[in-house]
């Protein structure tokens, strides 16, 4: 019966990435139309430059001079806008910056007197996290957006190294500088948000699993996607998934001798 | 070159899951810990109102905010 599975496998292991990247494709388009109706014309003009630069990327020779190329367009991109929108933490996000600051002065009972810590308590994690920056740093917003954009060029160059080991190079070159100049994953930075932290805590750990071979790397991913975890609550769902690929991946791949098998 | 799963794969496989489940577990068990022993929260790492965002966040009546 395993056979049978092999042997459909790579037909719908590429049905499933065609659906997948046209789907979110035309999420993108769907969402650029309900935005604004007027920039909607230019998403055409964006796709022609993405797809024109996706193939000029492909010709550089050095992987490392692309990689270093990549990076310095992705923090550039970051850095603009994070000094360029001055954003101001509303709502939630000032709620975590109040408490980020209570506990950098240690009252620890106001922390305890505001309900939205009460109920949900697993936001306490990122607040933490502000605070270190914030004793290692100063008390400054700008410091958290700073490190969101650090965090996420971290991001760009483990979506490089994933792909790179899963699929091939030039999969790896394309997603990583989709990545990089994906508009969500350039304006996030200027937010207070765990999202972003978050995702690269959960993307190192599954990093960790495409590139280590034993037991023990698989703590150290576990460990990273608990970071992750107590940032923003989604690493559970990342833990699922994983378990998840590594049944279907015994079941359906018959692991190669030398092939890395997850 | 195929082959089917022999039962010391199983084991493998599910020792991999295992490992990283508890680690995970572990770390967040932890930090839970360490927050309760700071004296920051009373409560567990985690979530106290779970029907929050699907059952309470899509109920028109409640308009989307939040303690009303």
């Amino acid at each position: 019966m395993f056979r049978i599975f092999s042997g459909i496998n790579k037909k719908v292991q590429t049905l499933f990435f065609v659906l997948f990247g046209v789907i979110f494709f035309l999420l993108a388009v769907v969402n650029a139309k309900r935005i604004d109706g007027n920039y909607y014309n230019y998403a055409i003009l964006y796709l022609v430059a993405v797809i024109f630069f996706s193939y000029l990327i492909l010709k550089i020779k050095n992987k490392w001079l692309f990689l270093i190329g990549l990076s310095v367009l992705a923090m550039a991109l970051r850095s603009v806008w994070i000094f360029f929108a001055d954003t101001q933490p509303v709502s939630d996000f000032s709620l975590l910056n109040k408490a980020a600051n209570l506990i950098l002065e240690g009252k620890y009972s106001e922390v305890k007197a505001i309900d939205y810590f009460n109920v949900w308590v697993y936001q306490l994690g990122f607040s933490v996290y502000c605070a270190v920056l914030y004793v290692v740093f100063g008390s400054n917003i700008l410091v958290v957006k700073i490190f969101n954009a650090i965090l996420s060029t971290g991001i760009v160059m483990i979506v490089y190294f994933i792909t790179a080991k899963i699929f091939n190079e030039k999969a790896a070159r394309i997603s990583s500088f989709l990545y990089a100049i994906y508009l969500q994953s350039v304006i996030f930075n200027s937010l207070l948000t765990n999202q972003i932290i978050s995702a690269f805590f959960i993307y190192l750990g599954i990093l960790i699993i495409a590139y280590g071979k034993g037991w023990f790397w698989y703590l150290l991913s576990g460990i990273s996607i608990a970071v992750g975890h107590i940032m923003r609550p989604e690493g559970s769902f990342a833990l699922y998934m994983i378990a998840i690929s590594i049944v279907a991946y015994n079941i359906l791949n018959s692991p190669k001798k030398g092939k890395c098998s997850v | 070159m195929r082959r089917n799963i022999e039962p010391i794969d199983i084991v493998l496989m599910l020792s991999k899951i295992a490992v990283l489940v508890l680690s995970f577990n572990l770390t967040v068990q932890l930090f839970s810990y360490s927050l309760k022993a700071a004296d920051i929260t009373d409560y567990s790492f985690g979530n106290r109102n779970v029907y929050w965002k699907f059952v309470l966040g899509l109920n028109s009546s409640t308009n989307g905010g939040i303690f009303q």
